[in-house]
């Protein structure tokens, strides 16, 4: 597992010291799952009551040294023997690995569900298509015979989850174009399914 | 019979002009064409000038109001697409006072009064020959003049498979389309003006639409039902209730 030099060392902080005890061990185990998948606010760390009684700033040392390891391992997708492995290495208690790891197990998909699929950027993403047909029939400037244009509006999805729209007009020879083309594409999804299957 | 109306002061005008010699009015009505299609530059201001030094008319005023209500009698027939038979009896009515939409002023049939058939048969003839000759052109001129709404040209697609990120590995296999749609807006903002503009109006509206390719992305599924809402779309206008309508707008 790819992890820095010092959130190695700083495993230290977990292995020994006010951590390592069950109930404050515990406790900032549960409350850094919590964040992680969202559930919990990040401030829940400094309610948590088995942590009460420990220096802040270590409790603060081992919340990062954990989200490091974790967010790593989830990441690359590894199983819990690679994280089993790194936490032995470094002198944890047994019971203490073990928690861990089940708590990694069981969050692993989630963290990368939500958190790690939208820390990335994306072009705008069609949502919804609306159209509309009208007539021209005049202009201020102008008379002419009714010819049919349609109104297409694109809404987009964009990271940070802002709704844009696109808008344009087209003609229904233009419009045919643009569904031809949208319908090759859709087909070219089922030739590729094919031939990987 | 497509309604075409003139202020009187066109018609008065229009009347003054079918009074001068036929070579002189020819002038004066080619250069309103050229004015109305191409604007005013030194070139017609030229010709202007001289078409009016050689019909002996000292007034300028006099010289613009003729040659704007030429430009007006043609534009307004171009813009409603009066076929040349009816423009010529259109121009007639308006030399012979009794105008289409009613009676013209005391002033404007005191002056048609004094022109005679045959004059106002060849002012007639010389205009229709020109509105002939220059309708397609006016209606196109026209046309451009009104604002121009984004338009569809082209779409680009393309099949990925995201494979890694930055913050994940191993993603799971989810084929993307990303498209590029070409999209002419006549009315964007320049680069060079768009920075204030861009930010000014980026709060009121979210549009995309800007110069330049739009790139987008789409799940496979969204596309399949973007096919099937174009369908409906394109449909409709084969519909028998849009027929119903286009049959009675025409």
């Amino acid at each position: 597992m790819n992890v820095p030099e010092e959130v190695v060392r700083g495993i230290a902080t977990l292995a020994e010291g006010p951590l390592a005890a069950d109930a404050p061990f515990h406790g900032l185990v549960d409350c850094t799952f919590a964040i992680l998948t969202r559930e919990r606010p990040k401030e829940c760390l400094q309610e948590c009551k088995p942590l009460l009684t420990v220096d802040p700033i270590i409790v603060k040392q081992g919340h990062s040294v954990l989200v490091s390891i974790v967010l790593e391992a989830a990441k690359e997708n590894l199983d819990v023997s690679a994280l089993k492995g790194l936490l032995e290495d470094q002198a944890m208690k047994p019971a203490n690995v073990e928690y861990v790891c089940s708590r990694y197990e069981e969050r692993v998909m989630q963290i990368r569900g939500t958190l790690l699929s939208h820390s990335t950027f994306n072009f705008p993403h069609i949502v919804a298509l609306d159209w509309r047909l009208d007539f021209y029939i005049k202009s201020n400037s102008i008379e002419r015979a009714p010819c049919p244009v349609y109104f297409i509006r694109l809404t987009t999805l964009e990271t940070g989850g802002k709704t844009g729209f696109i808008e344009f007009t087209c003609s229904w020879e233009e419009l045919q174009d643009l569904l031809n083309k949208l319908k090759d594409a859709t087909k070219q999804v089922e030739r590729s399914a094919a031939a990987f299957s | 019979m497509p309604l075409v109306s003139f202020s009187e002061q066109t018609k008065g005008d229009l009347i003054l002009l079918a009074q001068l010699k036929p070579p002189h009015y020819k002038e004066f009505i080619r250069v309103a064409v050229e004015l109305t299609k191409n604007g005013a530059s030194p070139a017609t201001n030229l010709a202007l000038r001289k078409a009016a030094q050689t019909a002996g008319l000292a007034d300028e005023e006099r010289v613009r109001r003729a040659t704007d209500a030429a430009a007006t009698v043609l534009t307004e027939c171009a813009k409603a697409s009066v076929a040349e038979a009816d423009f010529a009896e259109i121009v007639a009515s308006v030399l012979q006072g009794t105008g289409a939409t009613g009676g013209g002023g005391a002033t404007a049939s005191a002056n048609a009064a004094a022109l005679g058939e045959a004059a106002v048969t060849e002012f007639c003839g010389i205009m229709g020959e020109v509105y002939g000759a220059n309708k397609a052109e006016l209606r196109r001129v026209l046309g451009e003049s009104s604002f121009g709404l984004p338009k569809y040209t082209d779409l680009e697609w393309r099949l990925d498979v995201p494979v890694a990120t930055r913050c994940q590995r191993q993603l799971p296999v989810q084929p993307l389309y990303i498209l590029k749609l070409h999209i002419n807006n006549p009315s964007a903002p320049s680069p060079a003006s768009s920075s204030a503009a861009a930010s000014a109006s980026a709060a009121s509206t979210p549009s995309l639409v800007n110069d330049g390719p739009i790139v987008l992305q789409a799940d496979p599924l969204t596309i399949s039902n973007m096919c099937a809402q174009l369908e409906t779309a394109i449909s409709q206008l084969k519909a028998s209730s849009t027929r119903r309508v286009m049959r009675n707008i025409h």
